[in-house]
């Protein structure tokens, strides 16, 4: 087993979160198959029980859908990587923002140390 | 494999290696009665060596046991079974009592060669019929005798490891007062009169002593017989029916290691 | 299938091993008995399996009181050896067979190739990694419906100890079986977790579903573990 897991966050989550980001990634492909639920337990070295969990909030949020009998698949939805990755995107910035301004940064501050630091990376 | 033939097998691998080293053992000290006995040209000689050796094989059916138990006792693997509890006992039996056949075999061949070809000249000379007979039964009385004890001590065993409760002491003391005891209860038994009669009704004849005799500067062997009661065996019989029972029973309900 | 311990208490002489536990376990979920060597954990498995019994209390398998037949039912791989040395792995594996009748003789053949064991080698000489595959092989060969494991990883490298997870997640019949692991080693089978039962000198100190607690108080189980501990420490 490959995997580490923050211990303030339920595995399941956890999983979904990269499984989402392997999606965004080009990784998985929309109607791709994904693992049976016993494989990926097996890659991720967790309980099977989770793994399942894992599935059905993936399936809630309209990620992958099961099909009857064949498995469980990345939907099959063109604007879904797009969507994913606005929505990764969005929590980053909203994360980064937030840890900035509980440092005392204001948001004009911001966007000044954003544009040099971009610009000293160029 | 039916899981008796699986036990049967195992014990079989597990106690093969003690079992060829004693027989090692046992052919070299044979070996050596005849060598000695060349050595000292006195034929006789022999036979000390195969009364000794005889005498040492009342003790070999208990201390295999035991030393089977320990090796069990080790790990939880024995106990750990479906098997009923008179199931794992009789299969070390089983296999205890080949190995005691065949090492009496081995004993009557040696006894066999040293009467009629080796010592012929100095062992008295007996019809090969008067031999067998009281080979038969010499070989029953060594496996009886050797059983009986085995029987007691796997009795005692499960006796001291279904106590685990209480400290090793107490445990031992409890083993030993057991036997303390039945010994007092016997005795007691034999002591009563109408018992005494009871026993001697019924007897058998049989051949059941060898002694060296020095005549003419030559040591020669004699034979001689004595009654058998017949009652106390099949009471000794029962006895051992209920030790065993009780033993497969504590093993099965009691036992912890 | 269920296990049941109903205010269960077992002695060694004057020690107490194990203190009123109460608890049950249900089949399709993975247990983990946590704590520290000597805490009783191996004590609750033993009873389960029907190799000691209870000084009071009743342990039920199916709702019938455990027995030695119950081995029948339950796989147990115990902390300590479980082999005859004078034989191979083969013969280890082929007396298990003899004895179980629900022993899986593929299962244990692909168990034994997966996990790199040569069938012919004798367990005295095998190392102690793979003492503890070839007990996991004997253990998750058979079709029962309880897995009982003994501090299954014990003295093994990180090596050994993934492919044991692994072989363990791949074999169990998960729908039809509980599992149940006791270890001190909590990091290594917290993923692996339906349930953590703490244990502290005999008693049931806590007992919580791993993902609960991460998602109601943020803790994983070791850090639950030793904050109950030291509530305990200081009770």
């Amino acid at each position: 087993m490959g995997e580490d897991f923050q211990a303030s966050k339920p595995i399941y989550m956890q999983i979904v979160d990269k499984i989402t980001s392997e999606i965004v990634q080009g990784k998985r492909q929309p109607g791709d198959k994904l693992p049976s639920v016993r494989e990926m337990a097996v890659q991720m070295g967790v309980n099977p029980n989770t793994v399942q969990r894992t599935y059905a909030e993936l399936e809630r949020l309209n990620i992958v859908e099961t099909r009857r009998g064949q498995g469980t698949f990345v939907s099959d939805n063109k604007d879904l990587t797009e969507e994913l990755g606005r929505n990764m995107q969005d929590e980053i910035i909203k994360s980064f923002i937030q840890k900035m301004e509980e440092i005392g940064v204001d948001r004009k501050q911001i966007v000044t140390l954003l544009q040099q630091y971009l610009g000293e990376g160029q | 494999m039916n899981p008796m033939k699986g036990l049967l097998k195992k014990d079989y691998r597990i106690s093969r290696q003690y079992f060829w080293i004693w027989t090692g053992v046992l052919v070299l000290a044979l070996a050596a009665g005849i060598g000695l006995s060349i050595y000292a040209s006195q034929p006789a000689g022999t036979l000390p060596v195969l009364v000794l050796t005889s005498f040492v094989h009342f003790a070999f059916a208990p201390v295999f046991m035991l030393s089977l138990l320990n090796l069990e006792s080790k790990t939880q693997l024995w106990l750990y079974t479906p098997r009923r509890g008179i199931e794992l006992i009789l299969s070390k039996f089983g296999v205890i009592f080949s190995y005691q056949v065949v090492l009496q075999i081995l004993l009557s061949f040696y006894a066999a060669f040293i009467i009629f070809w080796f010592g012929r000249e100095v062992y008295e000379p007996i019809s090969f019929r008067l031999f067998l007979e009281a080979a038969v039964l010499l070989n029953a009385l060594l496996l009886m005798v050797g059983f009986y004890l085995t029987t007691w001590l796997t009795f005692l065993w499960t006796v001291f490891h279904s106590l685990k409760n209480l400290a090793k002491t107490i445990r031992w003391i409890i083993v030993i007062g057991t036997v303390f005891l039945y010994n007092i209860v016997e005795s007691f038994l034999l002591s009563l009169k109408p018992i005494k009669n009871l026993i001697n009704k019924f007897n058998v004849e049989v051949i059941s002593e060898a002694a060296l005799s020095y005549k003419d500067e030559q040591w020669s062997v004699m034979f001689g017989s004595t009654d058998i009661p017949v009652l106390p065996l099949i009471y000794y019989a029962l006895l051992m029916v209920i030790l065993i029972t009780a033993a497969s029973k504590l093993l099965e309900q009691k036992v912890e290691v | 299938m269920a296990i049941v311990l109903e205010n269960v208490s077992k002695s060694f002489g004057k020690k107490k091993a194990l203190k009123n536990i109460n608890l049950s376990f249900e089949k399709g979920r993975i247990y983990g008995l946590l704590g520290p060597n000597g805490s009783g954990k191996s004590t609750m498995l033993k009873l389960m399996t029907g190799l000691t019994f209870p000084t009071n209390g009743t342990v039920t398998l199916n709702g019938h009181p455990v027995t030695r037949k119950s081995s029948e039912q339950v796989a147990y791989l115990t902390e300590l050896d479980m082999f005859y040395d004078v034989f191979t792995v083969r013969e280890t594996v082929n007396y298990m067979a003899s004895q179980f009748a629900d022993f899986n003789i593929e299962k244990a053949k692909e168990l034994l190739q997966e996990l790199t064991l040569d069938p012919t080698q004798k367990v005295r000489s095998l190392s102690k990694g793979n003492r503890g595959r070839l007990k996991l092989v004997t253990t998750l060969s058979r079709d029962t419906d309880a897995i009982l494991l003994d501090e299954p990883f014990s003295g093994l490298d990180p090596m050994v100890r993934d492919s044991i997870i692994n072989s363990l997640l791949k074999y169990i019949d998960f729908e039809n079986q509980v599992l149940i692991i006791a270890t001190h080693e909590i990091t290594e089978i917290e993923s692996l977790l339906d349930e953590a039962i703490a244990i502290h000198y005999g008693t049931v100190i806590g007992q919580e579903s791993v993902e609960t607690l991460r998602e109601e108080q943020g803790l994983s189980v070791l850090q639950w573990f030793k904050q109950i501990s030291r509530e305990q420490g200081e009770g």
